[in-house]
């Protein structure tokens, strides 16, 4: 009797409730896609949206773009799955979007922007400093790096949001890779 | 063969599915409650600092100014905070390169109707917001997708929402310019 009503339970509500927190926070392969360690939800902003979408939007307090004008990526975690904190340093590493526009901004983990002397919050289309080669190289740390250099220092647990407006759908792009350089 | 816990033994097949079914209706119940519970929504953060049926230009962004959780210093916002509940409201909008838009939300944070500017040609265009079934002559159904500029009136699905217009921060150079254009965007009761 009593082991029936606890695996009752645990099924009924942790099951339940978990899975709801899951599929908001996390989103599944049914409202997101999935590149690395970048998450795009797939309907965001749009009316037609389904229930997880919105409760993911709606509880984040904020106004997403619909993705039939640009498709948000975010990241919370670098390449190797580890989460994104300010006491590691990163180099984002890839080709740009094909695109009309867009922009990488890093935020800490309630989506605030890291207050910091350089007043440096995102890098987008027209301000980014490219390379020889044309790849994106951004360096995420505490204190200063030479090229592209987006600061952390004090944020904590940070996520980073690339906005992508007019991708060409004919170019088969994927997000920058997010290295682990060091940790302190 | 391997060996079944005792306590697995006693499991009923009849708590494991009802289990299965209590937990989908708290999961269908948590996934539409839950998300009111867990922060302010856009619009409760905004609604106070906006008048109603006015546009606002809102500061440049940065880690003091930001307006709402993930808003990138890349965009600069004028927002207006319509209510159609006492007749129709007139949002004027001009866009006048790509990446601009006008995006129109609901009170709940839905994007249910977007005009993005075209590359090589401005927007200006004057759109009448209307509440549902107050007029139903010339209406279409946006559905949340890209519409024709042609269109110059909108049924909005809750009285109460968001008109924001968003211009892309292509570097300081272009704040007055972008500042300017922002300007001559508008939001009022309309007098038609």
């Amino acid at each position: 009797m009593i082991v029936n009503l606890i695996v009752f339970l645990l099924i009924a509500f942790a099951g339940g409730l978990g899975s709801s927190w899951y599929m908001i926070e996390r989103g599944s392969m049914l409202t997101t896609d999935r590149f690395g360690p970048w998450t795009a939800w797939t309907s965001a902003g749009r009316a037609d949206a389904d229930p997880y979408t919105r409760a993911h939007f709606i509880s984040r307090g904020t106004l997403p773009i619909a993705t039939t004008f640009a498709l948000t990526y975010e990241a919370i975690s670098d390449g190797e799955g580890q989460r994104l904190h300010s006491s590691c340093e990163y180099a984002l590493e890839g080709t740009e979007p094909q695109a009309r526009f867009w922009s990488l901004s890093v935020f800490d983990e309630n989506g605030k922007l890291i207050p910091n002397a350089a007043d440096r919050y995102a890098y987008n289309s027209a301000t980014l400093l490219r390379s020889p080669g044309g790849r994106l190289q951004i360096a995420l740390a505490r204190s200063a790096r030479p090229g592209n250099w987006l600061p952390t220092a004090g944020a904590g647990r940070f996520s980073l949001l690339l906005t992508v407006e007019g991708q060409d759908p004919s170019v088969n792009w994927r997000p920058p890779t997010i290295r682990r350089v060091k940790c302190r | 063969m391997p060996m079944i816990p005792g306590w697995m033994r006693r499991l009923s097949w009849y708590t494991l599915l009802l289990a299965v079914v209590v937990g989908g209706l708290i999961h269908i119940a948590a996934t539409m409650i839950l998300p009111r519970f867990a922060k302010a929504s856009a619009f409760q953060q905004l609604a106070d600092a906006l008048p109603v049926n006015h546009m606002r230009i809102l500061p440049p962004i940065d880690a003091t100014t930001q307006p709402l959780p993930y808003v990138g210093p890349d965009v600069r916002l004028a927002v207006c905070r319509y209510d159609v509940s006492d007749g129709p409201v007139a949002v004027k909008v001009l866009l006048p390169d790509s990446g601009w838009m006008l995006a129109l939300y609901t009170e709940a944070g839905d994007n249910f109707y977007v005009l993005p500017a075209q590359e090589g040609r401005a927007v200006d265009l004057t759109l009448t917001l209307t509440a549902r079934g107050e007029r139903s002559f010339g209406l279409l159904s946006f559905g949340g997708r890209v519409t024709q500029t042609s269109v110059s009136q909108v049924e909005v699905p809750q009285t109460k929402g968001f008109a924001v217009v968003r211009a892309p921060m292509r570097g300081r150079a272009f704040a007055g310019e972008i500042e300017a254009t922002l300007k001559r965007s508008g939001c009022e009761v309309s007098r038609e």
